[in-house]
């Protein structure tokens, strides 16, 4: 997708090499990890889950990263945990960005034509959407819905995240839609989808992959913050924010059930920040 | 490169000493000895939101502990848990059981500044009684004359309580009631003021009145209770403290720093982690005390609902409960249990009926139930999830997570909600809304028939309101508990309870599973306060030392602020220990 000069660019960019290797370590966490942890995330280790001393069991050779409050082994946890940030939040963003990416298009195209109030309407919804703040819709949206699966979840936080990538893509749209070619386009009998598909929208691709990146680590702090807060997936399910929450009550006596995920969710964000920082910069043409 | 590795390492040691400290702070200023003081406002928090506090409707753990300091009663319990009058001057009871006279104390003054009077105790218990009030536990006042006719609303009377004069009021019951005095020293009796009205209203929830010591003066939900003295109390120089702040809907861990820098000044709702290390801790041993358990904790089954309307799989939850596993996640505060009435109350001498651990029973009634599982193939079992309510930030919560895997072995796969405190009254108390769920119930006196009728006897079953959240009905037991009732022969009373629990374990409306006991703390400027053997959080007669309260304020070592921290002196912290002593209390 790259073409060689933007990708030789992304390859000088030291930061976004450091963040695709990030992501990549943490998809290979979330795909082999719960292959190899050995434990049901959630099943408590009756036996062997108390140290000597009674105290819940630190690092061992049972349970690599000790287990959590309810004697569940934390790897495993954090593992599956893993599983269902990237999940979800790769999902929500695929939604995010296909419904943003249509509304902007079409936005953008029917700009100052005939179809002028197609834009009108959409922009203005988007204003309307732009204007609640996000979690707290999506908490009111999850209270809604009322039986929280995985698909609400992700539907949740798609349907209501794709507001700003519409307005970025109109605007691009508008600036290719009068370029030369596609001026041709529509002289040579070319019809609409056609052009929108087949012209505008690599054009306007790149914006497109640099948001994509920046919201799969919006949406991987906004599930923390559901879970977190016990609105998102019910118990026993291991998420990184439910994690934190069960973990936080006892951190002074063992940090490491607060470490552990708050680092996860941490360098998570950080991987696809840097990735998507450095997609920015290798496809700005200025930077040539 | 040397600049930022410093201030790398810097940031390191300071969230390492600020966020993951392993000890507690000292207690705060010293236990004094000498007279009570008057003044100063005691601090204190619930992790739950309260519903309300009218008198008549209200009735969970955390709004009674409130309502215990806003109402009296005509009668309540000394320190030693014995019935003594409180707002009546004596109790004089007929021979034959059934007539009781409360001659009432003259000048008692409600929270508006009116005077009680036999009438408006009267008007208070008809209130409470009244067809159109949703009183969680009516029945235990069935037994007094008239109570069928004016509950059902066909009189406007109820004929059995009886003015003599404005200063006496005498009740005539149809019958003994060995619990009697227990029900009339609850808060759902205790006068209330004229602007209650004759018949219950939603809107006195949240402004209660009175003729207790304290009065309430805001009132937020899910954010703080304010109560101020009531300066007509009828007890001279009570109350000590000029109020009471209770902080509501705050989680523990907050609750333990709160009480640390001295903005709480008694917490009762300490984590697990957070109470062995108050446990633990030298400079904490010897302070603080347990709240004597007369609790009682499980999981309810809805009888009216699938798949609990079959006995069977009732059964196999009971046997598919291994109650030391429960116990085991939350040592110290949880110990295993398994029947009805709490130890305290009835201790279990050898084959006394109680519910067990059998997971080749539980097979067993599952297979009856026409449910079988095959623990091997994990093929089988009830074919649908089941709903399991359980409270939010709780023990209850825990346990949920635990059932979950231990019913999973059985074929029963629970599908966990986890609501907060009032949703879940509402859901458990409506007729075929909650399949299973979190059970717990405090002794709303200290004796065993309030383990059974207000939560299993079929009289307490109602559309709303219903305490029976099993919706059990049951005609032996509901006989056995009317015979207890009755009886003064307190051998005897012991026998036909031992027989209910029989039916208990039979028919298992209740997988009984474990106790729960709250580690109270408070500080040593906080005086006249222990737990009270029957009412919880009973602060009505405490007091501050406020020249030992102020020193919280003048100790830097526990500000707020960042600044305040990084420029005092090393608090001096407890030795830090993770030797989690299992045994310590």
């Amino acid at each position: 997708m790259l073409d060689p000069r933007a990708f030789r660019r992304f390859q000088k960019n030291r930061g976004a090499v450091f963040g695709t290797g990030l992501v990549v370590v943490l998809v290979l966490f979330a795909v082999l990890g719960p292959l190899l942890a050995g434990h049901d995330p959630n099943l408590s280790d009756f036996t062997g889950g108390r140290a000597a001393d009674g105290s819940i069991a630190g690092p061992s050779g049972r349970h690599l990263l000790g287990v959590d409050p309810l004697l569940r082994d934390s790897f495993s946890r954090l593992a599956h945990g893993a599983r269902i940030s990237l999940l979800v939040a790769f999902f929500a963003t695929t939604i995010s960005i296909v419904v943003g990416a249509a509304v902007g298009l079409a936005s953008g195209y029917a700009e100052g034509t005939r179809g002028q109030s197609v834009d009108t309407f959409l922009m203005r919804a988007v204003d309307v959407g732009l204007s609640f703040p996000y979690l707290l819709l999506v908490m009111a949206i999850g209270a809604a819905v009322g039986e929280t699966t995985i698909v609400t979840i992700l539907m949740v936080l798609g349907l209501t995240s794709w507001f700003g990538t519409a307005r970025i893509i109109r605007s691009k749209t508008i600036q290719v839609r009068h370029l030369d070619f596609i001026v041709a386009s529509r002289a040579l009998g070319q019809s609409t989808p056609a052009i929108l598909l087949r012209h505008i929208l690599p054009n306007v691709a790149g914006p497109l992959i640099v948001i994509a990146s920046a919201s799969v680590a919006q949406m991987i702090i906004a599930e923390s913050v559901l879970s977190y807060l016990q609105v998102g997936l019910p118990p026993p399910t291991a998420t990184w924010g439910r994690m934190l929450l069960e973990g936080q009550r006892f951190y002074t006596v063992a940090p490491r059930l607060v470490l552990a995920p708050g680092i996860l969710i941490f360098l998570a964000v950080l991987g696809f920040n840097l990735l998507g920082e450095g997609l920015r910069d290798a496809l700005d043409p200025h930077e040539d | 490169m040397r600049s930022i590795r410093t201030k790398i390492e810097l940031l390191g040691g300071l969230a390492l000493t600020w966020g993951c400290s392993t000890g507690v702070a000292p207690p705060i200023g010293e236990a004094r000895e000498g007279p009570p003081q008057q003044g100063g406002v005691l601090r204190t928090a619930f992790f739950t939101d309260v519903r309300g506090l009218d008198a008549a409707t209200a009735f969970d753990t955390a709004a009674s502990a409130i309502e215990s300091l806003v109402y009296d009663g005509l009668v309540t319990y000394d320190d030693e848990g014995k019935l003594v009058p409180q707002l009546a001057e004596r109790i004089d009871i007929s021979p034959d059981g059934k007539r009781y006279v409360f001659p009432l104390r003259r000048g008692v003054l409600f929270h508006d500044g009116a005077e009680l009077t036999a009438a408006d105790v009267k008007r208070s218990i008809q209130r409470a009684l009244h067809v159109k009030t949703p009183c969680p536990v009516p029945s235990y006042y069935e037994r007094i004359v008239g109570f069928a006719t004016y509950h059902d609303g066909k009189t406007e009377d109820l004929a059995g309580v009886k003015l003599d004069g404005d200063y006496q009021i005498t009740i005539e019951l149809t019958e003994p009631d060995a619990t009697f005095l227990h029900i009339m020293a609850l808060p759902i009796v205790a006068p209330v003021c004229a602007s209650a009205g004759k018949v219950w209203e939603r809107s006195f929830a949240s402004k209660p009145c009175g003729a207790g010591p304290f009065k309430v003066t805001r009132y937020e939900n899910g954010q703080i209770i304010k109560l101020v003295r009531h300066d007509g109390y009828w007890e001279k120089g009570k109350p000590h403290l000029d109020g009471i702040e209770w902080f509501l809907s705050m989680q523990s861990f907050t609750q333990r720093f709160k009480f640390e820098q001295g903005d709480l000044d008694y917490i009762r709702e300490l984590s697990e982690a957070d109470s062995l290390l108050y446990r633990t801790s030298p400079a904490w041993r010897g302070r603080g005390a347990w709240e004597p358990s007369l609790t009682t904790g499980g999981t309810f089954m809805n009888t009216e609902m699938a798949p609990f309307d079959n006995r069977h799989v009732r059964r196999a939850v009971s046997y598919a409960i291994d109650r030391e596993q429960l116990a085991s996640v939350r040592p110290g505060h949880v110990s295993a249990h398994a029947k009805m009435v709490p130890n305290v109350l009835i201790a279990p001498e050898p084959g006394y009926p109680q519910q067990t651990f059998d997971y080749e029973r539980a097979l067993e009634e599952m297979r009856l139930a026409g449910y079988a599982y095959d623990p091997k193939t994990g093929q089988g079992g009830y074919p649908k999830e089941i709903a399991y309510l359980a409270i939010l930030d709780s023990y209850a919560q825990t346990a949920a997570e635990i059932y979950q895997q231990q019913l999973a072995k059985i074929g029963l796969r629970l599908k966990i909600q986890v609501v907060g405190w009032p949703t879940f009254l509402a859901k458990t108390s409506r007729r075929k809304t909650a399949q299973m769920g979190f059970a717990g119930w405090h002794a709303d006196f200290p004796d065993a028939s309030t383990f059974f009728e207000p939560i299993l006897a079929t009289k307490s079953i109602q559309d709303e309101e219903s305490q029976n959240a099993a919706f059990f009905s049951h005609k032996p037991l509901d006989d056995l508990l009317d015979r207890a009732r009755r009886s003064t022969d307190e051998a005897e009373r012991k026998s036909l309870y031992r027989q209910a629990e029989e039916i208990v374990v039979q028919e298992a409306p209740w997988a009984t599973s474990y106790t729960y006991s709250y580690l109270e703390l408070w500080q040593p400027y906080v005086h006249g306060y222990k737990p009270h053997p029957v009412l919880s959080q009973h602060l009505r007669n405490a007091w501050l030392d406020r020249a030992q309260k102020k020193l919280a304020a003048a100790d830097c070592s526990r500000g707020h602020r960042l600044l305040d921290r990084l420029t005092c002196p090393r608090p001096r912290r407890a030795p830090t220990t993770l030797a989690l002593a299992r045994g310590f209390r």
